[in-house]
């Protein structure tokens, strides 16, 4: 009853991935803990955020809360105490024992003296028998609806019957309650209720695939258009995050970008405007090009709202489309440890940066036919040019990355060491129209030949059959073949 | 049968005659079935003392020849030469060995032990003339006069001068000793920037740095032989593929 | 009741006879050929017919049917006698070796088309005859030319070929082959009945296709099965392999492996698939797709079977030295048991030149040092390193410059430049001239499928032929050959290593 639960459920799934990429970045402000956790050392002038404010922006209490409290708590070493202790007193006015449970136990690993390190079992117990009795009674309460077949009570009884299982912790149980709530909904508003419960029961199981799905049912629940209006910034917060989480970027961003401002706090227990402006602006900057930011994100008035929320993700949308690249780079860093503090953007972050900068090198070199290795470190690897005696050396980082991007054919360029050059490919299109002409002649010459000689072997007979299909009975190729080695399946003899 | 019988002067001959790589090749191949019946010893009991220097001479012209003609595929064929010839003169023909020699040296483009093969082995009184044509001595200086590049095809098939424009092809800058070793001249000389050796260079167009003290060799380049009333082939090509393709 | 005297005059006769139609020259051949073949059973003449001198009288550039009958004769008399294929009269030197080769070096091909098997036997016979003597060069050339005279197109495909291809293996003479190699094969001729044809042609006419007097009954060619098909292709691709014409020999090679199949492959197309995965690794550097036209089943076969290979390949063409040496070590004994060990030691040979084409995408120019701190399959020694490169950049494997520094211990610098104009047209006049022998090659290919169409017209006899061939058993199957040239081809692969 009190054993605490095994290791942390909620660890993103691919840990090291943050900390992959991160060669332009400070090194050391991340390192993995000896259980395998991700630790981030984090200075405190650089956090934009404190556990109090990120405590207070979600405003409605519940899993959520919980949850964003209880990353920080385990991933951030700063913050760790502070977070963790919001969460378990999040979790104790909640139902859920498992969550209270693991975030007692982090406390316990990090700050083992405090006086909330230790489990109140007796809390426990109670909450146990009350959750018990509860789950009887709306079980029993069913049951009478069910005999007597009032379809709106029966609704109403699974919606309590999920909820009740949402908030104590069990999905499982919770996505049936909801489910059935299907047969028995009488107007589109009991629909669409029903499907922004389930959103959240996926949500809460990182399912988002199911996000996607349920979100898309929405458009096909036949409400009125005042209420998909209404429905709209929920919908689409909710399918920009499933976009996201499945690394379709250009789409999220443009989900996103879609969001209705009348969002607002109606969101709080999934994502807040805030949230919305950086994951949109993020997920932009990484698959848009120039042009697109500049037209798409910038010049987008209903955007605009939610980028005034966060400013400094307008502002390196505009470096970037300004061809600043520095600039924008330099903040995107500045925020990196809050973002590897975000429930949804952590695991993301290493990607989203890692595009952002591909991009950024490549828009950089668009104008020119071959830009010194020197200048370019300078932007793209200031630390480097200050703290190492070869900024450009082969065996440098940003060397290095470069050769990456040329092998992986994302620049179409190739170095140039003997003059620290970075030159543009300039591509010799009479050669190479030549010898491209030569290609296909030769291969169409080849295949030409091939289909001629297949007619005539076919015409005269020639194809391989296997021998003797009389006695082939039921043996299949392999006895028409035996005996003609130990390697002979499948081989006609010479 | 047209073809008067495998003799040594025959063979000692048309050695000397400087004919064009490629008759030279086209006629010795002919007499290669003759070589084959006189190694067998069949037929006339002649003394095999007079059979094996014909044979040795015989199959050393002959892979000579497959070096002068410089067909892509020549150095293939020309150790295909080796492992076919009687194996009596494999192991212990003089010449035929250092053939193998200079062929593996070939191979390895060891440029030194080429120029050393060449120039040292004891190779038969009769082959001389085709040694140093492959060779080709006096070549440096000859080559400044063929402007033309028609004119400098002819050339081509020696060792020197390939060596020679290999390296003017392959290096803008070179050391002096290292293209002495390309073209078997005296490296030690070379290195010490001996004027002799430094003006054999530069009459070929290179550019002497005496500052540097390197060597910045003019390309040569050789065409094929393509003629270049064929701008046209492309667009040929392409219209028929366009025309009767799919 | 004819006389030798007889036979000599009626050729003399025949070989000055002036035919002013066809129709009137096929009339004279065939009548020329009964006479002598009723003449030539006659008992009486044996004796007569059996002395050499008989050959001083005819002449084969004239009447070649009188020649080839009387020495086909005198061949069956003499192995007869003397109770085995190849009697000492035939050996070389022998007098009847020299009637041999002096009637292929010499025959009129036109009136040889009447006296296709005769023509075949003597073939055999002279190849046959200069293996038994351990030197078959003797017979390379004289073949090749005789294939070339009698079809100058060599488009019709024949058991001669196979014979030919088998021959130059193993006499070690690759480039006396293509000629006839480098000739595109684009007929077999097909078992049809003769009543079939519409109009019979007339043998001795101008045709456009050779394959008017090379069909099945002309004689020319053995009975043919897929094995003989296959083998040809093997062969050819190995003789290409040992003039190191990699892009041929992965034609050939890739003609066997897509050879229509139903539920079978041969073990010729397993080995010819092998071969053709490093021929394609030496041709471009990668794993090649197979044919479309491969039948799936095979498809799935080869991969299973030459896994070893597959994998040597994906090494290779990802320029991972590391791995590659890794597979290139664990799969010794298979190369060794496919015969297979010198070819992948030259494909283990060009991974320098393979990883330094790669290199080239990324850096335009590095000094040697520099070069060396990649994952290179170079040895680390700068100066040893040099070494090769120059000698890849003189060979012409590779496109690039190297630049000595002026101080003289530093460090050399490798410079992947576009080259200067005047190299720059010469590669351009190259693959202009290259377009040009494609070009041809096409023209010559339309021009075949043209006969193929008027050919394969039959379409009722093409269908029936598809579903005879499901019933088809193999032919040849009991005629294992001693020698599959496997055992020829570690012989040509190895280099000087």
């Amino acid at each position: 009853m009190d054993t605490l639960p095994p290791a942390d459920a909620f660890a993103p799934a691919a840990e090291d991935s943050y900390l992959a990429n991160n060669s332009s970045g400070r090194p050391g402000t991340a390192s993995v803990g000896a259980d395998g956790s991700l630790k981030l050392k984090v200075d405190e002038p650089q956090i934009h955020s404190e556990a109090e404010s990120l405590y207070s922006s979600f405003s409605s209490p519940g899993r959520t809360r919980f949850n964003r409290l209880y990353l920080i708590g385990t991933t951030s070493t700063v913050l760790s105490v502070d977070a963790l202790k919001a969460a378990i007193v999040e979790a104790k006015n909640g139902k859920d024992i498992k969550n209270y449970e693991r975030a007692v136990r982090a406390l316990a690993e990090v700050a083992p003296k405090e006086p909330e390190a230790s489990l109140d079992t007796v809390w426990a117990q109670n909450l146990q028998r009350n959750i018990s009795a509860q789950t009887e009674r709306l079980e029993h309460e069913l049951r009478g609806y069910k005999n007597n077949l009032i379809k709106e009570s029966i609704r109403m009884g699974n919606e309590d019957l999920g909820n009740h299982y949402y908030e104590t912790g069990d999905m499982v149980a919770a996505s049936k309650a909801y489910s059935r709530m299907r047969d028995v909904c009488t107007t589109p508003n009991h629909i669409t209720s029903m499907i922004f419960k389930m959103i959240n029961v996926f949500i809460e199981r990182n399912d988002w695939l199911g996000v996607a799905s349920y979100a898309g049912r929405l458009r096909t629940t036949q409400a009125k258009p005042e209420e998909m209006a209404r429905n709209q910034p929920k919908m689409a917060s909710a399918l920009g995050l499933s976009q996201m989480h499945s690394n379709q970027f250009f789409e999220a961003a443009k989900t996103f970008l879609s969001v209705d401002p009348s969002l607002a706090d109606t969101y709080n227990e999934v994502l807040t405007p805030n949230d919305v402006a950086v994951y949109g602006g993020l997920c932009a900057l990484a698959s848009m090009n120039r042009s697109e930011l500049q037209r798409l994100v910038l010049d987008n008035s209903t955007f605009r709202n939610f980028l005034e929320l966060e400013p400094h993700i307008r502002r390196a949308i505009a470096f970037f489309c300004n061809s600043k690249f520095r600039p924008c780079l330099e903040i995107l860093e500045a925020y990196r440890a809050d973002y590897l503090l975000d429930l949804h953007l952590q695991r993301h972050v290493a990607t989203l940066y890692g595009r952002i900068r591909t991009k950024a090198i490549q828009q950089f070199l668009l104008p020119f036919s071959s830009v010194t290795l020197d200048s370019m470190a300078a932007i793209f690897a200031p630390e480097v040019v200050g703290g190492q005696a070869r900024p450009t050396g082969t065996m440098s980082p940003f060397v290095h990355e470069l050769i990456g991007l040329i092998k992986d054919d994302v620049l179409d360029a190739r170095i140039d060491l003997e003059k620290g050059l970075l030159v543009s490919n300039q591509s010799d299109l009479r050669n190479e129209v030549q010898a491209e002409a030569l290609e296909s002649v030769r291969s169409f010459n080849d295949e030409l030949h091939l289909r001629t000689l297949r007619a005539s072997v076919l015409h005269a007979g020639l194809q391989l059959s296997p021998p003797d299909p009389e006695r082939k009975t039921g043996r299949g190729r392999i006895a028409a073949s035996a005996g003609k080695g130990p390697r002979g399946q499948g081989l006609a003899g010479y | 049968m047209g073809l008067p019988s495998l003799t040594l002067g025959g063979l000692v001959e048309l050695n000397a005659s400087n004919l064009p790589p490629s008759q030279l090749f086209e006629v010795l191949s002919k007499y290669e079935a003759e070589a084959v019946l006189l190694a067998a010893g069949s037929g006339s009991p002649e003394p095999s003392g007079t059979h094996s220097e014909l044979l040795s001479l015989f199959y050393s012209s002959f892979f000579f020849s497959h070096l002068l003609t410089q067909q892509k595929s020549s150095r293939s064929e020309a150790r295909a030469l080796t492992h076919r010839l009687p194996q009596i003169l494999q192991q212990q023909d003089p010449s035929i060995k250092s053939c193998i020699a200079l062929l593996r040296a070939l191979w390895q483009t060891d440029h030194v032990q080429v120029f050393q093969l060449l120039r040292t082995a004891s190779w038969p009184e009769g082959l001389h003339p085709l040694v140093q044509r492959y060779e080709r001595k006096i070549s440096l200086q000859s080559l400044r006069h063929h402007t033309s590049v028609t004119e400098l095809t002819r050339w081509i098939g020696f060792f020197q001068d390939q060596s020679l424009i290999a390296v003017s092809r392959s290096y803008e800058a070179i050391r002096p000793e290292v293209a002495a070793s390309y073209l078997g001249l005296d490296q030690a000389a070379a290195a010490q920037n001996d004027p002799s050796i430094i003006q054999k260079f530069t009459e070929c167009g290179w550019r002497w740095d005496l500052e540097s003290r390197l060597l910045h060799p003019a390309p040569i380049n050789v065409p094929s032989s393509a003629d270049k009333g064929s701008t046209n082939v492309f667009r040929d090509t392409m219209a028929m593929l366009g025309n009767q393709g799919h | 009741m004819a006389s030798l005297n007889e036979i000599v005059v009626a050729s003399t006769e025949f070989g000055n006879v002036v035919h002013p139609s066809a129709e009137a020259y096929d009339r004279q051949i065939r009548q020329h050929l009964s006479f002598l073949r009723r003449a030539l059973s006659n008992q009486d003449l044996n004796s007569v017919l059996n002395d050499e001198s008989v050959f001083d009288k005819l002449d084969p550039s004239k009447d070649s049917i009188t020649y080839l009958l009387i020495l086909r004769h005198q061949i069956k008399a003499a192995q007869e006698k003397a109770g085995k294929s190849t009697p000492a009269k035939l050996l070389p030197i022998g007098g009847l070796w020299r009637r041999m080769a002096y009637y292929l070096e010499n025959f009129e091909p036109v009136q040889t088309r009447y006296v296709g098997q005769e023509w075949r036997q003597v073939v055999e016979v002279f190849a046959q005859t200069a293996e038994e003597f351990s030197q078959p060069i003797l017979a390379t050339q004289v073949i090749r030319d005789a294939i070339l005279r009698l079809d100058p197109s060599s488009a019709v495909f024949t058991s001669t070929h196979l014979l030919f291809a088998r021959l130059c293996l193993r006499a070690k003479t690759y480039s006396c082959a293509l000629p006839v190699l480098k000739r595109p094969i684009c007929h077999i001729p097909a078992a049809l009945n003769g009543s079939n044809l519409r109009s019979a042609p007339l043998l001795c006419d101008d045709h456009q296709s050779s394959l008017a007097f090379l069909g099945e009954k002309s004689g020319f060619s053995s009975k043919l099965s897929h094995k003989e098909f296959l083998e040809y292709f093997l062969y050819g691709g190995m003789i290409f392999m040992a003039v190191k014409d990699w892009r041929n020999a992965s034609h050939f090679l890739a003609t066997v492996v897509s050879m229509p199949s139903v539920g079978v492959i041969s073990k010729i197309m397993l080995e010819a698939y092998k071969k053709w995965i490093l021929v394609g690794l030496l041709e471009t550097g990668k794993l090649n797709t197979l044919p479309s036209i491969t039948p799936s089943h095979a498809s799935k076969t080869y991969h299973t079977l030459a896994k070893q290979y597959v994998q040597l390949a994906e090494a290779y063409e990802r320029g991972d030295s590391r791995k590659f040496q890794e597979r290139f070590d664990s799969g010794e004994e298979r190369w060794k048991q496919d015969n297979n060990t010198g070819l992948v030691l030259q494909v283990s040979e060009s991974l320098t030149a393979h990883f330094l084409k790669r290199i080239k995408k990324t850096f335009a120019s590095l000094t040697i040092s520099q070069l060396l701190e990649q994952d290179t399959p170079l040895p680390k020694d700068p100066a040893a390193a040099e070494s090769i490169i120059a000698s890849l950049i003189t060979a012409g494997d590779l496109k690039a410059t190297l630049v000595h520094s002026s101080n003289h211990s530093g460090d050399t610098m490798l410079r992947f430049s576009a080259g200067s104009n005047s190299s720059r047209l010469s590669h351009e006049l190259d693959v202009q001239a290259q377009l040009k022998k494609e070009k041809l090659m096409l023209e010559v290919l339309m021009n075949r499928i043209d006969e193929s169409k008027h050919n394969l017209a039959l379409s009722d006899e093409l269908v029936d032929h598809l579903r005879k061939g499901q019933s088809w058993t193999g032919a040849g199957e009991n005629g294992a050959d001693k020698d599959d040239g496997a055992d020829i081809e570690e012989d040509i692969m190895v280099d000087f290593a």
